[in-house]
C-alpha cells in the first residue's frame, strides 16, 4: 500500500467523487492544496469559528464515518467525532499545510479513536446492533446498498484489533507501517491482524 | 465451467493469476445467481473502499455540542490565565522573601527575647542583620498592640461571654507564640517555626478583629 494522498487514499479515488456527492453532497475542499494552508483553514486558525464550523460541515461525514466503523457504535463515534473537532480546534495552529486538511484530520480522528481503545477498550467492546447498522447503512444509499450493508454489519462483528486495521488498511487506505504508529502495535501484528479480519470476513460473507 | 471452478478462478487469495474476469467467467455469471452474488461479495471484501462509502452523515448534528465545548474551554483557559498572574506574582514574592531569610547572616549569640521586636526609623540595628523571627514579629506587633487597646476600651460594651472566649484564645495563642520563640532561640533560621509564628501571630489579629471591628 502507497502513502495517502492529498485527498485520501490511493487507488480507490476514482470511485470516491461519485461516493462523496452521493452520500453528502460534498462537492468541495478546504485542503486540497499543498503547502500554505487554505484561506480558510487560516482564518479558522485565528479563531474564526465560522471557519471551523464550515471546516467541520466539509469533514463530518468523513470524520463520523472512520469512527463509526472503528468503534462498532453509533453514539461512541458521535462523541469521539466531537472530541476530534474539539482537539483540532485546540491544535490547528500546528497545522502547516503540508498535507491535506482532510488527511491531517483523518489521522488526528484515528489517533483519538486509538486512545480511546487504549483507555476505555476493555469496557467499550461491544458490537453494533444490528439496527443500527441497517439504519447508517440506509443512510449510504447508492447501487451496493445490500452489499455494504452485508460487509458493513460483518466488519462491525470483527475482533476490534482485527476490525481496526481492516478498516484504517482496507477500507481507508494506511500502509501497515502507519497502522502500526496509530495503534501502537508491531507492522507484523498489523499484517496478522489483516489476515485474519480477512478470512473471518471471508467466512461470514461467502458461506 | 461448474460453480466450484468458477469460485476457485474468481479468488485471488488462491492463486496470483486468479480474479480475472474472463468472458467464459463472465458467461457464467450471467447465466447463474448465486455464482454472480457470491462474486459480488468476493469482490467487496477485496475492495470494501469501492462498495463502503468513504462518508457518513452523522444522525444528528454535532456542531452546537462542538461548539458549547469549544466554549467551555474558553471560559476554562480564561479563568486559568485570570488567576494564573495572581498566583505567580504570589509565588515571585514568596521566593523573594524565602532569599532574604536564608541570607540573613546567623546570629547565634542573640536571642529573641533581647532584641527590639519592633522595626523603628533610628533603629540601630539594620533590616539586613536582624533575626528571621523578628523580621516576622515586623507589622504585627504594632497592629495586635492597636486591637488590644481598642479591646479593651470597648470590653465593657460586649458580652462577659464572648471576651472570656476572646481572653482564653489570645492566651492560648500568645503561650503558643511563646514556645515557637523558644524554639527559635535554639534553631532561628527554622523555616517550618517562622511560618508558625506568622500563622499563630495571624489568628491572633483574627480573633482581636472579630469582637473590635
Amino acid at each position: 500500500m502507497t502513502d495517502l494522498n492529498p485527498n485520501g487514499m490511493p487507488g480507490i479515488e476514482a470511485g470516491v467523487p461519485n461516493v462523496l456527492a452521493r452520500v453528502s453532497g460534498s462537492t468541495q475542499s478546504v485542503s486540497s492544496a499543498r503547502g500554505e494552508p487554505e484561506p480558510l483553514v487560516k482564518r479558522a486558525q485565528n479563531g474564526d469559528r465560522k471557519a471551523f464550523e464550515q471546516i467541520y460541515r466539509e469533514h463530518a461525514g468523513r470524520i463520523y464515518g472512520l469512527c463509526w466503523r472503528l468503534t462498532a457504535d453509533a453514539d461512541l463515534a458521535e462523541e469521539l467525532t466531537q472530541e476530534a473537532f474539539v482537539r483540532a480546534w485546540r491544535k490547528l495552529h500546528l497545522f502547516r499545510g503540508q498535507s491535506a486538511l482532510s488527511t491531517w484530520l483523518h489521522r488526528l480522528t484515528a489517533n483519538v479513536v486509538m486512545a480511546d481503545h487504549r483507555v476505555h477498550g476493555a469496557r467499550r467492546r461491544r458490537q453494533l446492533p444490528l439496527d443500527d447498522v441497517r439504519s447508517e447503512a440506509l443512510v449510504h444509499g447508492g447501487r451496493d446498498t445490500e452489499v455494504a450493508l452485508d460487509l458493513e454489519r460483518t466488519i462491525a462483528t470483527l475482533p476490534a484489533r482485527a476490525r481496526t486495521v481492516f478498516v484504517l488498511h482496507d477500507v481507508e487506505g494506511y500502509g501497515h507501517a502507519e497502522i502500526a504508529e496509530i495503534a501502537g502495535i508491531a507492522i507484523g501484528t498489523s499484517k496478522a491482524h489483516l489476515h485474519r479480519a480477512r478470512e473471518l470476513l471471508r467466512k461470514a460473507l461467502l458461506k | 465451467m461448474n460453480c466450484h471452478d468458477l469460485r476457485t478462478r474468481l479468488d485471488p487469495l488462491d492463486d496470483a493469476s486468479n480474479g480475472v474476469l474472463t468472458p467464459e467467467i463472465l458467461a457464467h455469471l450471467r447465466d447463474c445467481a448465486a455464482c454472480a452474488r457470491y462474486q459480488e461479495r468476493l469482490a467487496a471484501i477485496i475492495t470494501p473502499s469501492s462498495v463502503l462509502p468513504r462518508e457518513i452523515s452523522p444522525p444528528r448534528d454535532l456542531w452546537s455540542d462542538i461548539a458549547s465545548r469549544l466554549d467551555t474551554q474558553q471560559e476554562q483557559k480564561i479563568r486559568r490565565s485570570r488567576y494564573f498572574l495572581p498566583l505567580a506574582a504570589a509565588a515571585g514574592i514568596a521566593a523573594i522573601l524565602a532569599t532574604a531569610l536564608l541570607s540573613l547572616p546567623p546570629r547565634p549569640h542573640e536571642t529573641v527575647a533581647a532584641l527590639p521586636i519592633q522595626a523603628r526609623a533610628d533603629d540601630p540595628i539594620p533590616a539586613r542583620s536582624r533575626l528571621p523571627a523578628e523580621m516576622v514579629e515586623i507589622g504585627f506587633v504594632q497592629t495586635r498592640a492597636l486591637l488590644m487597646k481598642r479591646f479593651e476600651a470597648q470590653k465593657g460594651h460586649v458580652a462577659p461571654e464572648r471576651v472570656a472566649v476572646v481572653e482564653r484564645s489570645l492566651s492560648s495563642l500568645d503561650s503558643a507564640i511563646e514556645d515557637i520563640h523558644a524554639a527559635l532561640e535554639r534553631d532561628p533560621y527554622n523555616a517550618s517555626l517562622l511560618l508558625k509564628l506568622s500563622h499563630a501571630r495571624r489568628r491572633e489579629l483574627r480573633v482581636l478583629r472579630q469582637v473590635v471591628l
